[in-house]
């Protein structure tokens, strides 16, 4: 009888072990995320059809820009069952409101995620394997003051809850670093005249123009400063290096242009970058960015937890929060807070090509 | 000149090439409420539709802009005769608020079905006579922008004409303030209303070409667009062509102009405001036009 | 030319008429049916029952636009003028012909209403209420119809005005023109008019000349009774 039950149990055990655990992926495929979503999809695509075959299955939902409609996916996924964790949207908001679930199911939410406060709520159950706005802005503020030398800087940031976050985290970093700042504006996603604006910011004095904005309007900035000939420098934000959004501009308008991010998969630069570049290019027939790079490491270190046998939420939590995973872009190791990434690069556009130069790296951006 | 008189200078002739932009968008959405008296919140979305069609056979055809313009324009002429069969007809008889509504609907399903095709990223259109500036003494214009004004100026006088000097505006106008009485007198109503829709989409197609340029396309670029047009032809007057353009201009020209001196939420802001106080002192318009209704 | 077989209008009733050249009186009280009898010819309604025949041909699934072009001219109640085109727009914009033809027409509509030649460029909802009416005649005619049908002309018009257009009206008659004439104001009709039809709720009372009609005992009982008799 015993005998029986022993083995009823192992078969139950195996049973478990040998189903491919499900991995939802829950990013937002429409909507004003739909790029970003995209390519967090696919890097974690990308990733699932590497990992050994039988280990996971991939479950993509769409969040589109609501944070109910992130809420609804993730209620409808557990409908199924529990699962020990998800790739979670990219989108701030919708993060926040599946937080909380995350805490009653135990299952861990791996993202990319800038929106700084994430990390900031004591949610043990949040992974970010991207640098926050706050260490990237750092490395934006510090490019500009310490290897252009400026000290006037002047800001156009997004009136998002993106831009306005990122604007005060470049206005902390500035003061931290001696810098000041001359001018500080928002502008609205629909504003298509920016000549105004980058008018009263070039006459204000400063020395350097950062650019804290999304897709659209950094391309619109970026092209409107080379027809203004405005002659300051420009460090955009992380949207410019987007293959995407450099391919709205011609090579010329993007001359002596630089940008912020987390990495830049298109400028190459070690043997398994290149084969990470080669293998999208072919599953997805478009140039990866930052964040399908950032989830697909995100990704693979998770896969490699379930392959050492992780099942239930909390394994992978302890797995993810103790763990460090080399990964393609840069080394992950949480901070305690579920911060895995602390790097991020400066890239620079030469005027001929519209693939970026790594110029600057920064790693243990929050060590200080 | 000045320098403070050269700023000026140049933000009004920036806030005037914006200000074509939507008085293009404004134009189209005219054109379909002179004809059937039905708000067209669509148009918009037709002009990011427009906009689509030119990246898309940009990518096709490397040819300037210019030439793709007949091939957009003629496409999106065969998608209006679709859009007044789907938005308009079917609810010709009922409430306008239906028409309303279907045409916001078929708007929405046009952005997401856009998302779902293109994404939501960006896309820069074909450019319509190369790229760069254009000199006007101390002045800079870019070639998109000038060629925006310059078919602003033109279709807009066209449709001026078409309105109002010959027999298919004069049919239309009378089709739309009483379409019982224009079918009894022989006038081919519902012929015209689809004429008028195929034109407010091919004019679509030219200004989604002329935007997606220098402004690039997005699923939701034709929202911000027919809000500007919509107080446009709020402001101008309902109806109105020459109304809808000076609105829009006027529109442009308060957002570069404050936001060159204050800053741009600022423009926004009391650009709304501006509006809701016109409409309290002059409620029917700048050019108050015979379409009484508004919706 | 037009004949009405069994032309159902209202609930219960039926009309048959074979419309004769001249002017036909079409008299009633108010609700009797008459204008949704012209609707019915124009096309604007669609009968309860029966048929319409043009020139022998069956007109029920015609649009209101091929009856116009056929020689049907409409000239509704209330007059409908489209009040934000000038004078020449409402005229010139009905005639679906080239260029000389709409010339030609417009010279003639404007030979029958002079008044109208001078305000051409004037806005149609700016003319008094007698000029609107012979507006809205003229964009009738500017369809060259054969048969005219008009729906009540003479309503909120000063008596002298009346006269005027009743004149015009016999002067259409006898250049040719068919016309039904629906009317509440008897008595000038039936001055007019060579014969008359007498409509209630829906059924024809009576129907022969204009002489036949004036002393006809169903029009005093449906219109002397209505206090009508004017």
């Amino acid at each position: 009888m015993r005998l029986f039950a022993v083995l009823l149990l192992t078969l139950v055990a195996t049973k478990a072990l040998a189903e491919p655990v499900r991995l939802p992926i829950l990013v937002p495929v429409t909507g004003f995320l739909s790029l970003e979503g995209t390519s967090q999809r696919n890097g974690a695509l990308l990733a699932l059809k590497q990992a050994p075959p039988g280990l996971a299955t991939g479950e993509v939902s769409d969040t589109a820009t609501a944070p109910e409609n992130a809420v609804n996916a993730l209620l409808r996924v557990l409908d199924q069952g529990p699962v020990p964790a998800i790739v979670a949207p990219m989108l701030g908001t919708q993060m926040l409101a599946l937080m909380p679930t995350a805490v009653e199911e135990k299952l861990a939410l791996l993202t990319v995620s800038g929106t700084a406060s994430l990390t900031e709520r004591g949610n043990p159950w949040v992974f970010r394997f991207f640098p926050s706005d706050r260490l990237a802005k750092e490395a934006h503020v510090r490019y500009a003051v310490e290897q252009l030398g400026k000290r006037k800087l002047a800001l156009i940031y997004q009136t998002t809850a993106y831009g306005q976050s990122g604007a005060s985290y470049i206005a902390a970093s500035a003061k931290r670093h001696g810098a000041e700042l001359l001018f500080s504006e928002g502008i609205d996603t629909d504003v298509k005249d920016l000549a105004p604006i980058l008018g009263r910011a070039a006459a204000s004095g400063a020395d350097v123009l950062l650019f804290h904005l999304h897709a659209g309007s950094t391309a619109l900035a970026v092209r409107q400063v080379a027809a203004l000939g405005i002659t300051l420098p420009v460090i955009a934000g992380s949207a410019l290096h987007q293959p995407a959004t450099a391919a709205l501009l011609e090579p010329m308008e993007l001359k002596g242009v630089c940008a912020e991010s987390g990495s830049s998969p298109v400028s190459g630069g070690s043997p398994r970058l290149d084969r990470f570049l080669a293998e999208y290019r072919q599953a997805f027939g478009a140039d990866p960015d930052a964040y399908a790079l950032a989830q697909y490491d995100a990704t693979q270190m998770l896969l490699d937890i379930l392959a050492r046998g992780a099942r239930t939420g909390e394994q992978v939590r302890a797995a993810l929060a103790q763990g460090q995973w080399d990964g393609v872009a840069m080394h992950y190791a949480s901070d305690g807070r579920g911060d895995m990434a602390h790097s991020a690069l400066i890239l620079c556009y030469d005027g001929l090509t519209r693939v970026p130069r790594i110029v600057q790296r920064y790693d243990g951006l929050d060590a200080g | 000149m000045p320098a403070e008189l050269l700023t000026f200078a140049q933000l009004v002739l920036n806030g005037l090439a914006l200000g074509a932009a939507y008085a293009l968008v404004a134009l189209g959405f005219v054109l379909v409420l002179n004809a059937t008296g039905a708000v067209n919140f669509a148009q918009g979305d037709m002009v990011m539709l427009g906009g689509y069609a030119a990246v898309a056979l940009a990518r096709a055809l490397p040819v300037p802009g210019l030439l793709l313009l007949p091939l957009v324009m003629a496409a999106m002429a065969g998608f209006g005769l679709l859009f007044s069969a789907l938005a308009w007809r079917p609810f010709r008889h009922r409430p306008p608020i239906f028409g309303l509504l279907a045409t916001v609907a078929l708007g929405l399903a046009l952005q997401e079905a856009m998302n779902a095709l293109e994404g939501a990223g960006p896309q820069a259109g074909p450019a319509l006579l190369g790229v760069g500036e254009i000199r006007l003494g101390p002045l800079g214009l870019s070639r998109a922008s000038l060629g925006i004004l310059l078919a602003c100026l033109g279709l807009g006088l066209a449709q001026g004409w078409l309105l109002g000097r010959t027999q298919f505006g004069r049919r239309l106008r009378a089709s739309a303030q009483d379409p019982v009485t224009a079918r009894a007198l022989g006038i081919p109503v519902d012929r015209l209303i689809a004429v008028s829709f195929m034109l407010a989409a091919a004019l679509a197609g030219a200004v989604g070409l002329l935007l997606s340029g220098p402004y690039f396309v997005t699923p939701t670029s034709g929202t911000d667009l027919i809000l500007r047009a919509y107080i446009a032809v709020a402001i101008g007057g309902w109806g109105s062509l020459r109304g809808a353009v000076v609105g829009a201009l006027l529109i442009a020209l308060f957002e570069s102009v404050v936001a060159g001196y204050a800053s741009s939420v600022a423009a926004t802001a009391a650009l709304y405001g501006a509006v809701l106080l016109l409409l309290m002192v002059r409620p029917s318009g700048l050019f108050p036009a015979p379409l009484g209704r508004r919706a | 030319m037009l004949r009405l077989d069994r032309v159902g209008i209202l609930r219960g009733g039926a009309v048959d008429v074979d419309l004769a050249a001249g002017i036909t009186a079409l008299l009633g009280p108010n609700g009797a049916g008459k204008t949704e009898l012209l609707e019915a010819v124009m096309g604007l309604r669609r009968p309860l029952a029966g048929s319409i025949y043009l020139d022998g041909a069956d007109i029920a699934r015609w649009t209101p636009e091929r009856r116009s072009r056929a020689g049907i001219g409409w000239c509704p109640e209330g007059r409908r003028i489209f009040p934000g085109l000038s004078v020449m727009e409402n005229l010139e914009l009905v005639a679906t012909v080239g260029r000389m033809e709409r010339r030609r027409r417009l010279d003639r509509v404007l030979g029958y209403l002079p008044a109208l030649a001078d305000k051409r460029g004037a806005a149609a909802w700016t003319l008094s209420g007698g000029q609107q009416q012979m507006l809205a005649i003229g964009r009738a005619l500017m369809t060259a119809p054969r048969i005219l049908l008009l729906d009540e002309p003479s309503r909120g018009l000063a008596p002298v005005l009346v006269a005027d257009l009743f004149a015009l009206l016999r002067m259409l008659a006898d250049d040719g023109l068919t016309i039904l004439l629906a009317e509440q104001a008897v008595a000038a009709a039936l001055n007019i008019a060579d014969r008359g039809l007498v409509l209630e709720h829906g059924r024809l009372q009576a129907s022969g000349t204009a002489a036949e009609i004036r002393t006809h005992a169903a029009l005093e009982r449906s219109l002397l009774g209505a206090g009508r008799y004017s």
